[in-house]
């Protein structure tokens, strides 16, 4: 795998994009899952992921080959949504454009596959109320497995600064949460 | 899922609380994916990219190419106006000449867009730069030599 993703790299960096296109292949879960979080929505995700790849494409030979493909696409990609966030202002949160989750366990049945379906656009509308650096970071720090050396570096923070960042994304979340308690969606566990 | 280990102490119960019930959420909620052929749509967006580019760069290499033979035509007939006014002989003289360096620019833009693609734009500037300049030394040459044969 990673002599396969070195040897698209580098045709890639000789301009042939069906070999770009594979590592799109093989890194479009996370950088969409990203902009999903980010966005909120799954057509300006899509957007959003095809943009991130296509500028990542663009400006391969900037590419450090010491640092982690994954971690340089999802910087790319984070900055994209950061900046489309800052152009549209409002939260972009719809839930009838939700992106069907992926649900593994399928076989488990319609009940739990619907659970998590509202748990998803439930965090989704709390992720919607903090600022696009803030979501950026909690999404970072939970959804991937970066360190914070990893997630400074990529929102171009100190690591101090994003220990902040991360410890307000988490107040206002809690104020969110218990502003909403009532609603019985939060209470539900999903097994 | 990892588990923000710092300033914890700095939540008041309350935010605790409900805190543990987001990361329990977060903990529950499965990674969206793309539509299927997502890399194959990618591939799309980026001929379709590559193609405005490539559209860009003509319409740039045409305003540029109208621009410099304005800007010959504007030196040519400034060089040649004092010819204007003598015998018809040196006129068809003047006039074959600027053909012939018409000719020599439609050759070499055919050429230049054959070869944009190979070159990048700083490179086929500096072309052109060259190129016009020694296409002014010419020019003022031929005037002299005109003049010159005249007198």
């Amino acid at each position: 795998m990673q002599q396969d993703e070195k040897k698209w790299l580098e045709a890639s960096r000789n301009g042939d994009s069906q070999a770009f296109s594979m590592l799109v292949n093989m890194y479009a879960k996370p950088i969409y899952n990203l902009c999903y979080r980010m966005l909120g929505n799954a057509q300006d995700a899509e957007d959003a992921a095809q943009e991130a790849f296509l500028r990542a494409y663009r400006s391969i030979n900037r590419y450090d080959p010491d640092r982690k493909l994954i971690t340089w696409l999802l910087s790319i990609a984070a900055h994209y949504c950061i900046d489309q966030q800052r152009r549209v202002k409002a939260p972009q949160v719809s839930l009838d454009e939700t992106a069907p989750i992926e649900l593994a366990e399928r076989g488990a049945g319609p009940e739990k596959a619907y659970l998590q379906q509202e748990t998803s656009d439930e965090v989704q509308h709390l992720l919607s109320q903090i600022s696009p650096r803030d979501r950026a970071a909690i999404i970072l720090y939970y959804w991937y497995d970066l360190s914070y050396q990893e997630i400074a570096s990529q929102l171009k923070l100190t690591e101090s600064a994003l220990k902040t960042r991360l410890h307000r994304a988490r107040r206002s979340l809690a104020k969110v949460w218990m502003e909403n308690e009532e609603v019985p969606l939060f209470a539900q566990e999903v097994v | 899922m990892k588990s923000i280990d710092i300033g914890k102490d700095m939540l008041n119960p309350g935010e605790q609380a409900a805190w543990s019930k987001i990361e329990h959420s977060f903990s529950s909620v499965k990674p969206v994916k793309p539509r299927k052929g997502f890399a194959t749509r990618w591939l799309f967006v980026e001929q379709k990219h590559a193609i405005a580019e490539q559209k860009r760069r003509e319409l740039w290499l045409a305003v540029g190419n109208g621009t410099a033979i304005l800007a010959i035509l504007c030196v040519i007939a400034i060089t040649l106006w004092p010819q204007f006014s003598l015998p018809g002989t040196v006129f068809a003289g003047a006039l074959e000449s600027l053909l012939n360096g018409l000719a020599f620019i439609v050759t070499s833009i055919s050429l230049g867009l054959s070869l944009f693609r190979s070159f990048s734009l700083l490179v086929w500037l500096g072309v052109a730069t060259a190129f016009f300049s020694l296409l002014a030394m010419w020019t003022a040459l031929f005037s002299r030599t005109s003049v010159q044969v005249e007198n």
